[in-house]
């Protein structure tokens, strides 16, 4: 296919795409992140500026829209997802397009981007039009929101042979310059190449001789092939495709590579660095999402994290990290087609293992500590108090299913049953602990103060608690209350909203047979995205405003990415679920996922309601598996009886199910 | 066999003991000891990277110390002061700042090289403890020790060294008994605002 083909064909679909798969920007401000996995930097994408973290390019149009016009202009990705950034303005008949594609330089200098961006104008006038753009490369501002680790380090020096900060055929001394002049309906197009890093001058030099429509191409070629690696995933639902798609794309970008070693991190801006708790996040819904092998390295790169005495721990004062750190490794080596766990990583689980024992035997010397917990940390962050952390406590309870899991899988039967008759005393612990407190819910400190956080994991991911302990009924009523209904939650005040803070709530209430509730966590999820489909961290509602906060962050496209596979296929025990949150939409026109990786191997499953006949056919795996009916339907039953079936539970080795349903009355 | 030659200082050899305080603070700061005591030393000479790397470090410039004392790692390893001192620049490195652009950012790149920091830094009051020359050090080292735990925040481990050190010597008994009082203290709301990205 020719340039020329490619660049009608691109334009056309861009023109043709209905906006609920382009996106729609909720936020007051258009951001979008274009970054490759496994780099050191990423391109924050503005309208009409761009930022590596050291330098800035602006592009300054002539005639120019006015800046509020500019600043409220929404930027998009290619309507197949691929992450090439486009915005349009428009100024006195000449409507301004811009276009940016970022790929990696070949092997070995791939943590190197190329942003190749191109601004064509395009004259509607009747007229000629003078038009000028002017590409400014500049220091940031100290306001910024985030620099690059290495800025400064580098210089340009100028010279014809050393390193530059951009390529522009025409430069002066502010960068690169052009002026055209067009005649009526005549467009065209100006360019320049900013790289990651201050490059070789010659070698852009070089690059600038490919057309900014093969940039384009070589992007959807690399991210096609990374989104075929994974789980594929045919729901007819083209949003939720779109948004999946999106979120897959963040957690993909959100990996940096340091020599073997492969590093899950908060965001490609200013969370550019690794905090336990979101690498788990991250590591868990690539695992579920099909890329096993990723997840593995990922997680493997947390046991660096791993002290002498046996914890895990990126920030201080924040406990939970070593619960979350195993739950990684669980999640990423029991799942997949060829589950091993190399031995490394098992005397890692059981040292940390070990630690958390000595921890909670030594506090049971503390009086004023709740018995049998882990002891007083003071995290300065997410809870926002100094006590006995609820929250700890859980996930320290999924580290030990985790090391349980993990030895039990490697034949270690004698470690796997003393870490799970520790899991069995620790959970009573925790529950005749619950059972003493004040709390009518799941309070975030055994001392009674702080912010909901860690409590909210309790059934998942943590599964310190039943779906159906009416005490977390009491906290999802609370929380969500709090943000004034089922959806995203707040955090401090309610018009804080919080991307991922309840989403485990979401999973609790798919669980607890609550879909209505769950399906309205992954309407806000949904629509609480950026108009290239990443998720901030927290954002005022009534502003639709982030802030320094810049989208997107690493949590929220994990547990987007967790709740859709959760919906369809959960294996977070030993019972596989299936369409426990399926949407009718999904139902109705017959949905499949191809090469979906659980604890029993990879599976595919297709589903689908067809008149009163609900049928899945699945991949047969030796567990128990629970088949979900659709939503407002129930089982035909002999007795006519009313009461309403929503699940079936189906034998180790089925392979398919056909039932007969009805509309619920 | 001379570990500190005459022209320099001999609190500059001991470094490491000024660096103690990552939020804890060392009460009793008047009873380090004054000079250094006798070493275990295993090296004919002291490799002149080291002086280079205390000076670097008593300088604020921790993180390029590093380097150095990498360098001087293989011909001072059974030295108790080197683990001290290498220990203190790596708890140094950790909170060192470089302005860039106007804004004043952190040197090291993320949680991986300060974890890495951090857990070396352990590391080396570990081979330290079973390097001191003196009970008396032995007991320094593990309130050092209990000071890096107790700042990453693994209060049980780090109350440990300190009761510890206490029955090594009584003079830390008051050490341990205010630590573990702080353990006893009720939640309290309020803690300061959020720092992710420390």
């Amino acid at each position: 296919m020719s340039s020329r083909t490619l660049a009608i064909s691109a334009i056309l679909a861009w023109v043709l795409a209905p906006q609920e798969i382009l996106g729609q920007e909720r936020f007051l401000h258009s951001v979008a992140a274009l970054a490759v996995p496994g780099a050191s930097r990423a391109f924050l994408v503005q309208p009409n500026q761009l930022f590596n973290g050291e330098w800035r390019l602006e592009i300054r149009l002539s005639p120019s829209p006015d800046s509020a016009t500019v600043a409220q202009a929404s930027i998009f990705f290619e309507p197949d997802r691929v992450p090439v950034a486009r915005w349009s303005l428009e100024e006195d008949e000449i409507q301004w397009e811009s276009s940016v594609a970022v790929v990696p330089e070949p092997a070995p200098l791939d943590t190197v981007l190329i942003a190749s961006v191109q601004v064509t104008a395009r004259n509607h006038d009747d007229r000629r039009r003078e038009v000028s753009v002017a590409f400014a490369l500049g220091l940031p501002e100290p306001s910024r929101a985030f620099t690059a680790f290495d800025a400064g380090h580098l210089s340009y020096s100028g010279r014809p042979d050393t390193l530059a900060n951009g390529w522009a055929e025409s430069v002066d001394s502010t960068g690169g310059i052009y002026r055209a002049t067009l005649g009526p309906r005549q467009s065209q197009h100006f360019r320049v190449l900013i790289p990651s890093i201050p490059y070789s001058r010659r070698r852009l030099t070089h690059l600038s001789t490919k057309a900014h429509l093969s940039f384009v191409e070589e992007a959807r070629q690399l991210w096609q092939g990374y989104w075929q690696r994974g789980m594929i995933l045919d729901l007819k639902d083209t949003r939720v495709e779109a948004a999946y798609r999106d979120a897959l794309t963040v957690l993909l970008s959100v990996t940096e590579r340091r020599g073997v070693v492969w590093l899950p991190i908060g965001g490609p801006f200013h969370y550019r660095d690794v905090w336990l708790r979101d690498g788990a996040r991250a590591i868990y819904a690539l695992a579920v999402a099909g890329y096993t092998d990723l997840s593995r390295h990922l997680a493997a790169g947390f046991l660096t994290y791993q002290y002498p005495p046996g914890f895990f721990m990126s920030q201080r004062g924040q406990m939970d990290g070593t619960g979350h750190a195993l739950w990684a490794l669980e999640q990423s080596y029991l799942r997949g087609s060829q589950p091993h766990v190399p031995l490394n990583v098992l005397h890692a689980t059981l040292q940390a293992w070990r630690w958390y024992e000595r921890q909670r035997e030594r506090g049971r010397h503390f009086t004023a500590c709740a018995p049998g917990m882990l002891p007083l940390a003071n995290p300065k962050d997410n809870e926002l108090v100094r006590g006995q952390l609820v929250g700890s406590d859980f996930w320290a309870l999924a580290g030990y299913r985790a090391a349980a899991r993990l030895c039990s899988l490697s034949g270690m039967r004698l470690q796997a049953d003393s870490v799970n008759t520790s899991l069995r005393g620790y959970q009573e612990a925790i529950l005749e602990n619950l059972a003493g407190s004040e709390s009518p819910d799941v309070p975030a400190s055994w001392q009674g103060g702080g912010h909901d956080w860690g409590n909210l994991n309790c059934v998942f991911p943590c599964q310190a608690l039943s779906p159906l302990e009416p005490r977390v009924e009491r906290l999802a009523r609370r929380v969500w209350a709090f943000a004034g209904g089922a959806g995203l939650c707040a955090y401090g005040n309610p018009d804080s909203l919080h991307y991922y803070l309840g989403s485990d709530l979401a999973i609790w209430a798919l669980l607890a047979h609550q879909a209505s509730s769950a399906d309205s966590v992954l309407e806000a999820m949904l629509y609480w995205r950026t108009s290239t489909g990443g998720a901030p961290e927290m954002f005022s509602r009534s502003l639709r405003d982030f802030g320094t906060n810049l989208p997107p962050h690493a949590t929220s496209a994990s547990v987007l990415v967790g709740y859709i596979r959760n919906a369809i296929i959960c294996d977070m025990d030993d019972t596989l679920r299936l369409t426990l949150g399926a949407r009718p939409a999904w139902w109705q026109s017959g949905s499949s996922v191809l090469n979906a990786p659980t604890r029993w191997g990879n599976i595919d499953l297709r589903f689908r309601l067809k008149g009163n006949r609900a049928s899945w056919k699945w991949t047969p795996v030796p567990a128990w598996t629970e088949l979900t009916l659709p939503r407002g339907w129930n089982l035909v039953s002999r007795n006519r009886s009313e009461a309403p079936v929503r699940s079936v539970l189906v034998a180790p080795g089925t392979s398919e199910l056909n039932l007969r349903v009805r509309r619920r009355s | 066999m001379i570990l500190v030659p005459a022209m320099r200082s001999v609190r500059t050899a001991v470094l490491g003991l000024a660096f103690l305080p990552l939020g804890w603070e060392l009460r009793a700061a008047e009873e380090l000891p004054s000079t250094a005591p006798p070493s275990n030393s295993h090296v004919q000479t002291v490799p002149e990277a080291y002086w280079d790397a205390l000076d670097l470090l008593s300088d604020g410039r921790a993180f390029e110390s590093l380097a150095l004392f990498a360098e001087c790692l293989p011909v001072m390893d059974g030295i108790w002061e080197f683990h001290i001192n290498y220990s203190a620049a790596l708890q140094q490195a950790n909170v060192e700042t470089r302005p860039v652009h106007g804004r004043v950012e952190v040197v090291m790149r993320s949680t991986y090289e300060r974890v890495w920091c951090m857990r070396s830094a352990l590391e080396h009051l570990l081979i330290a403890e079973s390097l001191a020359p003196t009970e008396e050090m032995r007991a320094l080292t593990l309130l050092q020790q209990g000071a890096l735990l107790s700042y990453l925040g693994s209060p049980l481990d780090a109350l440990e060294c300190y009761e510890r050190a206490a029955a090594i010597n009584a003079r830390f008994l008051e050490e341990a008994r205010s630590y573990r009082e702080t353990l006893e203290l009720p939640c309290a709301d309020g803690s300061p605002p959020t720092d992710r990205g420390e």
